[in-house]
């Protein structure tokens, strides 16, 4: 028997943990902050090192530092974001699917991921080059701007979530 | 002018008026304060876990510090006029939410700390501080900021 994705929000949405926190007047709201929290922190570090990449802040540190130092912060946040956000996804799995802003966070955050892993795998594999420059080369900058673009586009989907109801 | 006819004034304001009647006016403002905080919180987490001498321990402090006072500044700037406009929809609301006062509470020692650890790091051009005192600001700050971002989110749900 094949299950249509409707069908699995469907099913997720009625499991009974999901149904309870769905109804919890206390537990849903506390997993809601933690979430917002955790993609502050996601978002905050995430933003140092690309405003670094920019030549914005810490210019005179240099960028293998600043990046090898704050995303292992990033990384807890993430791991804190992707949990909350699967539980609140459950509850409300059936509301979620139809949702336009859920449908663009997730576009948006599947380019988030994918924007460091070209970065790593490209760019990055000469920092030795320009690992002090105040300003790097113009890919890494391009790099830092749609990280920039993409993650804050996360935040106001996410927040809309809530108004398309 | 007591903080309540303060209160009552802005409620009455023709600003409160326009936000409340808007569906979007209030989103896309609290996406905006959404975003600061990010930023904010980004700049004091780098600073505060630096004077912890949890990251970038080989860096000088108050070079950091100094470097990323004007994001701090900026993100703080976007923060206090979203949020005073996101009152300006529920005006009573607040002034009467346990949650709001708290945040407030926390907010301004918060924002002293900061800008008190900066002052006092960026001035002395000594060596780098990493004393116990220093190390109880910036986990103090860390727990008050920490503090203002749960009180903010509360306000919603009270």
């Amino acid at each position: 028997m094949s299950l249509s994705l409707f069908e699995f929000c469907q099913w997720l949405n009625d499991t009974g943990p999901a149904t309870a926190l769905r109804e919890s007047t206390i537990v849903f709201p506390i997993v809601e902050s933690i979430h917002t929290l955790a993609i502050t922190l996601v978002v905050g570090t995430v933003a140092m090192v690309d405003l670094r990449l920019l030549g914005i802040v810490l210019k005179k540190e240099p960028v293998s530092k600043v990046a090898g130092q704050i995303l292992p912060l990033t990384w807890v946040g993430f791991g804190v974001m992707l949990v909350s956000g699967l539980m609140l996804f459950a509850a409300e799995a059936e509301k979620c699917y139809h949702n336009p802003a859920f449908r663009l966070k997730l576009i948006l955050l599947a380019l988030a991921g994918l924007n460091p892993l070209v970065f790593h795998f490209t760019i990055f594999r000469s920092v030795d080059r320009w690992d002090e420059a105040p300003r790097t080369p113009g890919r890494a900058r391009l790099a830092a701007v749609l990280s920039l673009t993409l993650w804050s586009g996360i935040i106001v989907a996410g927040r809309a979530i809530a108004y398309f109801k | 002018m007591s903080l309540l006819h303060l209160f009552h004034w802005y409620d009455h304001t023709a600003l409160a008026a326009v936000m409340r009647k808007s569906t979007w006016a209030f989103a896309v403002v609290e996406m905006i304060h959404l975003i600061g905080l990010a930023l904010l919180g980004g700049a004091v987490l780098i600073v505060n876990l630096r004077l912890f001498g949890v990251i970038l321990r080989e860096r000088p402090a108050d070079r950091i510090a100094r470097d990323l006072l004007p994001l701090l500044v900026a993100s703080m700037a976007v923060l206090t006029v979203t949020g005073i406009l996101m009152v300006s929809e529920e005006t009573m609301k607040c002034y009467h939410s346990t949650a709001f006062r708290l945040k407030l509470l926390l907010f301004v020692p918060a924002l002293l700390l900061s800008l008190g650890t900066h002052r006092k790091l960026t001035r002395s051009g000594g060596p780098p501080h990493s004393g116990r005192a220093m190390k109880l600001a910036a986990g103090l700050s860390l727990v008050l900021w920490l503090g203002v971002g749960v009180a903010g989110r509360a306000i919603g749900y009270l």
